[in-house]
């Protein structure tokens, strides 16, 4: 992989106003809305000039020697940042990359992953809040309907109630050695398992039988609900 | 002809192999029990074929001894493979036999308890099963020995599995690569080595000089792949499992209901949680103690030793002894104080014996029945506090009583520091049964205040020591990950064939070591040492611990016979030696003093000269401080 060597990425007009909007979207968060330091900081980042075009775009105004964001900027970069960061999760969590190759990897694909595969993402994930650096994911359409209904549907092994049932969607201990045993017991992905008790250990129901496992190895196992606490909800 | 049994734990291997060769093994329910590879010969169709029985494992993949004995087992003496599989778990059963067929060897895949698969209303179509792996797939129910002439025939249309995995294009590249860095010989081995997470130099068979090579080329190979290898591996093999499964299976709607002895597996639920599970644990514990402790270490000891040996036995033996051993020397090694025949036998047979024979019939029947995983998952917790987990439930129990057996037991855990830390912990802090019995006859004439003292300071040592020593011994703890089987009823006559095999081990392992410890002892004795470590020692005891000095003999005796020590003790309490004080000191000083000398042995044998000593140092200095302590406390609240 040529990441590395090619980062900041090369890319065309429209990528780089989206790159753009994303950083500023970060600062605003931050607090940063002075001028003079986020026009430093784009022409560093992306390009001389990028600022001009951003406000001759429409998409940012100035006042009193502060940026804002327009609708139109808006949405853009409120798209970039929750794409940019559901990126760094998905690379993380589910495809453990060493960490230096999160960040050039998540700046490639949130110019490339569509609504639907962006939602797809957030909802495998199990609609999480922050990314891995600590910034809050602005919530989608699907966080804010799977909140209505279910509260987030793929959670960790440990936080399911007791007569809960769900199907394995991945599972997360970074390189341990538990991760083959767990794997080689019938906790793979895709099969179902209920949990039968939380207390003093966490006792599941697999096709392959009964498993018994520390509360931090289950930390790591993440389902998608079926029925139970979480259909409960649902109904009321 | 060689065949070799595989499959996960608990399908019933051991029960398998014992019907197919008549010999004695050990056969339980708990989790890696066939702590010793077990072979034996049967006659099938006239030809002797010798059998072997490998420890339970989940995958060739290794990450605990069982594993690593397996693979190595595989690796290196091909014959018949014979995967026994529990009939009622397809999925992962054939998610192993895919790992296997790897290997190339002849196989046969014996589907095992085929009663339960069919109570539980699983349909399998063996045949077509068989035509899809290309080797015999033949159904046993190993309890009743059905189908075990069938897959007696089967072993000679064994044959190498004509099953090819169809792993994703980019692993399927990556084996091809690492098969062109391999000897001709050693290509099947590329899979095994991608999924490993052992070295390469770890691996039997691969020659040490390409070794390297090998790890170079693997770690370039790991690169290329976002995921662990391994989860590629097994999620893989498991797709197509289910593939196959599609085609031969039949099973019951719905897939967590239990059919079959629904009251034993409500209690076995029961047993889990913490209501009433820890209820059931005290019985289980206060049922274990007056099977072992009282009907064992107490009724039988009594009348074996006292009736039997003390009335019978030894007296006969006395007078042979006199009448056909002219030298005095040889006689006294016999039939002396320290004799083979006076000490050890009588020590091994009359003492311990009955009190092992109890407590392996009440083991076994708790094996059997699977309730010992359950009493891991509930102490888990308290466990933790120690840096061990609910496996050591086992070794601890079983130090209860027997620590000599117990050691044994601790090659269940899955690293080295929880290993280490649970032999020093028995050796320290459990006390055995033998001694029990007259720890408990000790306390019962005195005031209840010396026994809680005495409960006390063993608690909080067990707890403080194991939390102190969990901190200091590098590594970290392996988490709790444990197979917890259904439910069953034991069957008596495995039971008894559990506990034959268990007796039988005792006497050629554990009885040996009490003669050679009797000898040395003789000997020390004969050259007068014994009475000059005595000299040595006694300051010790008369002024740290500020017993009498007649005490010490029954702490150096104490190093031999546990109880023999406490019984010294005893001796000298009934003779109105010993004041409350005294009694006190003493009785927390003999319990975490050293253990005898079989444990000793078996400590050298499991963990090392250099292990054993360290933990032989720092038991006797701790006891000697804290008994030295105990002491100093209660002359400071005045008791005399």
């Amino acid at each position: 992989m040529d990441v590395n060597k090619k980062y900041p990425i090369p890319s065309t007009e429209e990528e780089d106003v989206e790159q753009a909007l994303g950083i500023l979207w970060t600062q605003f968060e931050q607090g940063v809305i002075k001028k003079s330091e986020l026009e430093a900081l784009l022409q560093e980042a992306i390009r001389p000039g990028i600022l001009e075009d951003l406000i001759q775009g429409g998409f940012v105004s100035q006042t009193d020697g502060n940026l804002c964001m327009s609708g139109k900027g808006l949405t853009i970069a409120h798209d970039m940042a929750r794409r940019h960061r559901l990126a760094e999760r998905l690379l993380t969590d589910v495809l453990e990359l060493p960490r230096e190759q999160i960040d050039p990897n998540a700046c490639r694909l949130e110019h490339v992953i569509t609504r639907d595969v962006e939602n797809a993402i957030c909802t495998l994930l199990g609609h999480p809040q922050a990314c891995p650096h600590g910034f809050s994911i602005p919530p989608g359409e699907c966080c804010m309907k799977a909140l209505k209904h279910t509260g987030p549907i793929v959670a960790p092994l440990s936080s399911m109630l007791e007569g809960q049932e769900g199907q394995i969607v991945y599972l997360s201990p970074h390189n341990r050695p538990e991760l083959h045993r767990l794997l080689s017991m019938g906790l793979v992905p895709g099969s179902v398992v209920r949990v039968v008790q939380t207390s003093p250990a966490v006792v599941v129901s697999t096709p392959d039988g009964i498993l018994a496992m520390d509360p931090v190895l289950a930390d790591h196992i993440f389902l998608r609900r079926k029925n139970g606490a979480g259909a409960h909800h649902e109904k009321q | 002809m060689r065949a070799v049994l595989v499959g996960h734990p608990n399908v019933g291997k051991s029960v398998l192999f014992n019907a197919l060769t008549g010999k004695y093994v050990t056969v339980s329910n708990y989790p890696g029990t066939t702590v010793d590879v077990a072979q034996g010969t049967g006659r099938v169709r006239g030809h002797l074929v010798e059998f072997v029985d490998s420890p339970g494992i989940y995958s060739l993949v290794s990450h605990s001894e069982e594993e690593k004995v397996t693979r190595s087992l595989l690796l290196q003496s091909p014959g018949v493979l014979i995967q026994v599989a529990d009939a009622k778990n397809l999925a992962r059963t054939l998610s192993l036999t895919f790992e296997l067929s790897e290997l190339n060897i002849p196989m046969v895949l014996c589907l095992n308890m085929m009663d339960e698969a069919d109570s539980w209303g699983y349909r399998i179509d063996a045949e077509r099963l068989s035509e899809i792996l290309g080797i015999p797939v033949v159904k046993t129910v190993a309890t009743t020995q059905e189908g075990l002439e069938e897959l007696r025939k089967s072993l000679f249309q064994a044959a190498p599995p004509k099953w090819k995995n169809s792993y994703p294009p980019e692993v399927q590249r990556a084996i091809r690569n690492l098969q062109a860095e391999l000897p001709d010989k050693l290509r099947f081995i590329s899979a095994l080595l991608l999924q490993n997470h052992t070295p390469p130099e770890d691996f039997p068979l691969l020659p040490p000089q390409i070794s390297g090579r090998i790890a170079h080329c693997l770690e370039n190979i790991r690169r290329r792949f976002l995921r662990p290898l391994p989860a590629i591996f097994i999620e893989s093999r498991r797709e197509q499992a289910a593939l196959v499964l599609a085609e031969v299976l039949t099973s019951p709607a719905a897939p967590f209901s239990v059919p079959a002895g629904r009251g034993l597996q409500v209690l076995g639920q029961w047993c889990l949680r913490p209501w009433p599970g820890y209820l059931i644990a005290v019985l289980a514990l206060w049922a274990l103690y007056e099977f072992v402790g009282v009907l064992g270490a107490q009724i039988a000891v009594d009348f074996l030793e006292n009736t039997v040996f003390g009335g019978t036995v030894n007296p006969v033996l006395t007078r042979a002894v006199h009448l056909l051993v002219p030298w005095p020397f040889l006689r006294d090694m016999l039939i002396g104080d320290y004799g083979v025949f006076t000490m050890a036998l009588t020590y091994a047979f009359a003492l311990i014996l009955p009190i092992v024979t109890t407590f392996f019939l009440a083991l076994g029947f708790l094996e059997d029945t699977g309730y010992l995983p359950r009493l891991s998952v509930l102490l888990n917790r308290a466990f933790k506090i120690i840096g061990l987990n609910g496996k050591a439930v086992l070794p601890m129990i079983l130090g209860v009583g027997c620590g000599t057996m117990a050691l044994l037991t601790t090659r269940i855990l899955d690293t080295k520091k929880e290993r280490i830390l649970a032999s020093f912990l028995l050796a320290l802090a459990v006390p055995c049964s033998a001694q029990l019995g007259v720890i408990f006859a000790m306390t019962a004439g005195l005031s209840g205040s010396v026994f809680a003292l005495w409960l006390f300071v063993v608690v909080a040592t067990f707890l403080g020591a194991g939390w102190v020593s969990s901190k200091l011994l590098p590594g970290a703890p392996a988490p709790f990950l444990m197979e917890i089987p259904p439910m069953r009823l034991p069957q008596m006559k495995n039971l008894l064939t559990k506990v034959a095999s268990r007796l039988k081990w005792y006497v050629w392992e554990v009885v040996p070591l009490f003669i050679y410890g009797t000898l040395a002892l003789y000997f020390l004795d004969a050259l007068g040492w014994l009475g000059a470590v005595e000299r040595f020692c006694a300051p010790l005891i008369t002024g740290l611990l500020g017993l009498p000095e007649k005490a010490t003999e029954a702490f150096l005796v104490g190093f031999l016979r546990r109880d023999y020590g406490a019984a010294g003790l005893y001796q000298l309490q009934r003779q109105g030696l010993l004041s409350l004080r005294q009694s006190a000191v003493s009785l927390v000083a003999i319990t975490l003093f050293m253990p005898c000398i079989a444990q000793w042995f078996m400590s050298v044998k499991e963990r090392g000269l250099k292990v054993t000593l360290a933990i032989s140092g720092l038991v006797i200095f701790y006891a000697l401080l804290v008994s030295a302590g105990v002491n100093q406390i209660l002359l400071a609240l005045g008791w005399s």
